[in-house]
């Protein structure tokens, strides 16, 4: 349960990054937090040629409000995420949903970055990401390009970076001031990845509902975009049965994958069962 | 460039040399290079907190870092945890409060803790099970270990 | 011939599975018979007056009051409100449950009981040689500058056995337990060893306190005839007391440990005639009630035998399965309680041991036989996060068996908690007609069982 051998790497820019992995074809892997990717190494279920470590690069860590969004460096670790007054003021869904990814000592070190481009079915942030339909920057030899979250998730742990190309940075749009949200999850036990999550945005005018975002994690191979059950409340309204209807809608939206921990059927249902929960909890957090 | 690379770091205020492959894992750097086996393996894949040291004064699980990361960085382990020959707070309180059977969680937990309550001075009783939720023990049911980082939290907060 | 995980005998070993069995039973004989599941329990207890008990297969129950155990455990759960409060509970269509489990707590195996493996007839050949035991040695010694030092035959892998010891030798010598060193390390080359030496089966708060304190015991023996003897007056005109061999009555010299140490090792002249040379006692404890299998293959498997009763309350929230412990109530009877503290450390990791196993954790295989759960990531080891309040209250038969009075405690609620959780959840669900048959409880499992029974009850 050591790792294998690989040549190892810890390049001071971006462009050395950039030029390693172009060197290495496709044989090298990135190491960012290493929260995800060393205990793939220690049980040798990874065997990469090289490691390229991104923490010797200062400029890819930063917090920064620009236009209205927050754009995070890809080396900004959760720590700094969850104690963040910016991101506290901005994004409290991001804050919320920090508190569920494992523990704080894996939070030390595991990185935005990272765990997006991991992709990883029951994590948190890529939902958050893709409720708030965020974007992300990748850059490779040939320039940057930005990717919307529908273009970005793939499948399990399959985004479309190329194997040239390295996610240097996050972007989300700023929550609405006033707006209520929650990130609503079930695991086993506290700290474990999510059976089901769901992150929610809820801005409300009088008794219309004015914008919903909704997104899964854990119900399926990428998170999912409720955009369906979003419609029936920015239509219906907030009250208890257009949530109930919304829930429901939730649960059609999904097709989960069973395994040790839930089986598809309940993670369907916990699907529209925490929908439910995570829209009446945004809601008790709407400024008056 | 799998070759040997040297390590230089500081350990409990005292700087350190290593050398090691890239591949060598900081925990196993800490206990073999550098004799430091307080700090214990418990499943080489991130999950127990058997391992967790401070890295720059952070909690972190070092069996799923290099140590060639840590060229450069400040550590913390448990053999740091004691000052000037006296017993750290939390180890006091570990001893008064049966916070420890078997011990081989116990140096990750008082590093977990150390960092806990660095966050949260004054935590409640369920914020402190939150807390330590990070570390696995199989022998105290982990009420003892809850009951000394409670009593420490104010010892802590005084100094 | 198995690909599947090695398994081994680890705390409470088949009893969890046993009682999960029989707790559940009497939860079933109760709903059958209409009658409160304490009440079926309380009426089915061996009463104090019939202890020590010998069971149908051997067994020989040295002491308990198991009525007033359970008792003691209802009142602390404050039962009859619990029941108020799960009528309420059901008529708004919650479910809330109860679930109660006692166990006869066995300690110190009678190794003898490995000859059940074998055929009577075997066993009745003149060439067979039986096999019975359970034994446990201490030594204890003083050294020429007065410190004693303790020598165990148990391995504790953190059960405060140099804790409990030092207590038990300062006791018996007068001294503080900071005076004494207790060396716990086991080498079978060296000290003194038998086949059923070791840490395992609860044994060493029962036979290896009492090995502890008869080597103490033995050597304060000698210690007093020795200050008699130095202050030429009959043993019986003096005792141990407040550090110092005194004469009971009267004024006079005193000796402390520390006293007779240098003067034993320096001066052996002193020494009282035949008394032999040395301040050190070994003592080797057995049990008398640990015999051999007889011709109808009964044994008394264990030697000392404590009680333990618990209550446990929860819900079961009806949309996500999920179980939410709302109390629990242990009470343990091990005879006599030498150290509280590292008794309820015990008891917490046992329950939480427990809880394990009923909620969390299983060895899981596919159809191909591959490891489903080789890692942490998937084989779940309860956080404390998931550990329940507990209150703990204790009780105290003293066994008539062992030096002390104490029994062993160390796997206590680990063998319980799966019975208790179980008939909790099955009780919170007897609306649904769901009962609890598979461990562990998932979510996912709970979930099935639910919906099945709703889709059953509406169709």
């Amino acid at each position: 349960m050591k790792p294998p051998k690989f040549d190892y790497h810890a390049p001071k820019t971006v462009d050395e990054a950039l030029a390693l992995l172009t060197r290495y074809d496709g044989e090298a892997k990135i190491l960012a937090g290493g929260q995800s990717l060393m205990p793939l190494l220690n049980f040798r279920l990874s065997r990469p040629a090289a490691l390229v470590d991104l923490n010797r690069i200062p400029t890819l860590a930063y917090i920064k409000e620009v236009d209205g969004s927050v754009r995070f460096g890809a080396m900004t670790r959760q720590r700094a995420i969850e104690f963040s007054p910016v991101v506290a003021k901005r994004l409290p869904l991001l804050t919320e949903a920090t508190r569920w990814v494992g523990h704080l000592p894996i939070r030390t070190r595991g990185t935005i970055g990272g765990s997006i481009a991991h992709a990883d079915p029951s994590a948190e942030y890529p939902a958050v990401l893709t409720a708030l339909d965020g974007e992300v920057v990748a850059r490779g030899p040939k320039g940057e390009r930005v990717l919307k979250p529908r273009d970005f998730f793939h499948t399990y742990l399959t985004t479309s970076l190329a194997a040239d190309e390295i996610l240097t940075e996050v972007r989300l749009p700023a929550t609405p001031a006033g707006a209520g949200f929650a990130f609503e999850e079930f695991s086993r036990r506290h700290g474990d990845f999510a059976i089901i999550g769901i992150a929610a945005v809820i801005v409300r005018e009088g008794s219309r509902c004015t914008m919903a975002r909704l997104a899964t994690a854990g119900a399926g191979p990428i998170p999912v975009r409720l955009r369906a059950a979003e419609e029936i409340l920015e239509r219906e309204g907030l009250g208890d049965e257009a949530i109930a209807r919304a829930a429901a809608k939730a649960q059609e939206l999904v097709q989960p994958d069973g395994d040790i921990h839930a089986s598809a059927d309940y993670r369907r249902h916990l699907t529209g069962v925490l929908t439910g929960r995570a829209v009446k909890r945004a809601l008790t957090k709407v400024a008056r | 460039m799998n070759e040997p690379v040297t390590v230089r770091l500081k350990v409990n205020g005292v700087q350190h040399e290593g050398r090691c492959e890239p591949r060598k894992l900081l925990v196993d750097f800490l206990r073999e290079d550098l004799g430091l086996t307080g700090t214990h393996v418990g499943c080489e894949h991130g999950i127990c907190g058997a391992c967790t040291i401070l890295f720059n004064g952070e909690a972190a699980r070092s069996c799923i870092m290099l140590a060639v990361q840590a060229e450069g960085a400040e550590l913390r382990t448990i053999e740091g945890l004691m000052e000037n020959g006296k017993l750290h707070p939390l180890q006091e309180a570990f001893h008064e409060h049966h916070g420890l059977q078997c011990g081989f969680c116990t140096p990750g937990m008082l590093m977990t803790a150390l960092d806990f309550l660095r966050v949260k001075p004054e935590p409640t009783e369920a914020e402190i099970r939150e807390g330590i939720s990070a570390v696995l023990c199989r022998c105290t049911g982990y009420q003892g270990i809850i009951n000394a980082v409670k009593a420490a939290a104010p010892v802590m907060r005084g100094s | 011939m198995t690909n599947k995980s090695l398994t081994g005998p680890n705390r409470g070993y088949a009893c969890g599975h046993l009682y999960f069995e029989t707790e559940g039973m009497m939860d079933r004989l109760a709903e059958k018979l209409g009658l409160d599941p304490a009440e079926v329990r309380r009426r089915n207890l061996i009463p104090p007056a019939e202890l020590p008990y010998r069971t149908p297969t051997g067994g020989y129950y040295d002491s308990g009051d198991y009525p007033k155990t359970l008792q003691m455990a209802l009142d602390m759960a404050r039962y009859d409100e619990l029941r108020r409060v799960q009528k309420t509970a059901r008529a708004a269509g919650k479910y809330f449950g109860i679930g109660l489990a006692l166990a006869v707590d066995p300690s110190v195996s009678n190794m003898g009981y490995v000859a059940t493996a074998l055929d009577p007839q075997f066993r009745a050949k003149p060439e067979y040689l039986p096999k019975s035991g359970a034994t446990e040695s201490a030594t204890v010694k003083v050294d020429p500058l007065g410190r004693v030092i303790a020598i165990l035959g148990t391995t504790p892998q953190g059960q405060g056995h140099q804790t409990i010891v030092s207590q038990i030798i300062a006791d018996e010598l007068g001294l503080k337990p900071q005076d004494i060193t207790v060396v716990d390390e086991m080498d079978t080359f060296t000290r003194v060893w038998s086949i059923s030496s070791g840490t395992y089966s609860s044994r060493f708060g029962s036979v290896g306190t009492s090995a502890a304190a008869l080597a103490a015991r033995k050597l304060r023996a000698k210690l007093v005839e020795y200050a008699a003897h130095l202050m030429d007056v009959p043993a019986n005109d003096v005792e141990f007391n407040d550090g110092a061999v005194r004469l009971k009555r009267g004024k006079g010299p005193s000796y402390t440990v520390k006293d007779l140490a240098g003067r034993a090792h320096w001066n052996t002249e002193s020494l009282p005639d035949g008394m032999e040379p040395g301040l050190q006692a070994t003592a080797v404890f057995g049990f008398t009630v640990a015999k051999a299998v007889d011709a109808e293959d009964r044994v008394n498997s264990s030697n000392t035998y404590g009680f333990i009763a618990e209550v446990m309350a929860v819900e079961v929230d009806p949309d996500t399965a999920q179980i939410t412990i709302v109390r629990y109530v242990t009470v343990h009877d091990a005879g006599t309680i030498i150290n509280p503290m590292i008794v309820e450390g015990q008891i917490y990791g046992g329950a939480l041991h427990g809880l394990g196993g009923a909620l969390y954790e299983e060895l899981r295989y596919d159809d191909d036989g591959q490891f489903l759960t080789g890692s942490f990531m998937d084989y779940l080891v309860p956080t404390a996060s998931e550990a329940p309040t507990i209150e703990i209250a204790h009780l105290s038969s003293p066994s008539p068996l062992t030096t002390l009075g104490s029994k062993g405690l160390g796997e206590s609620s680990s063998m319980t908690v799966p019975a208790v959780i179980a008939n909790a959840v099955s009780d919170a669900l007897t609306p649904l007609g769901v009962r609890i048959t598979e461990l562990p409880m998932t979510p996912d499992r709970l979930w099935r069982s639910i919906r099945e029974a709703r889709e059953k009850k509406d169709s």
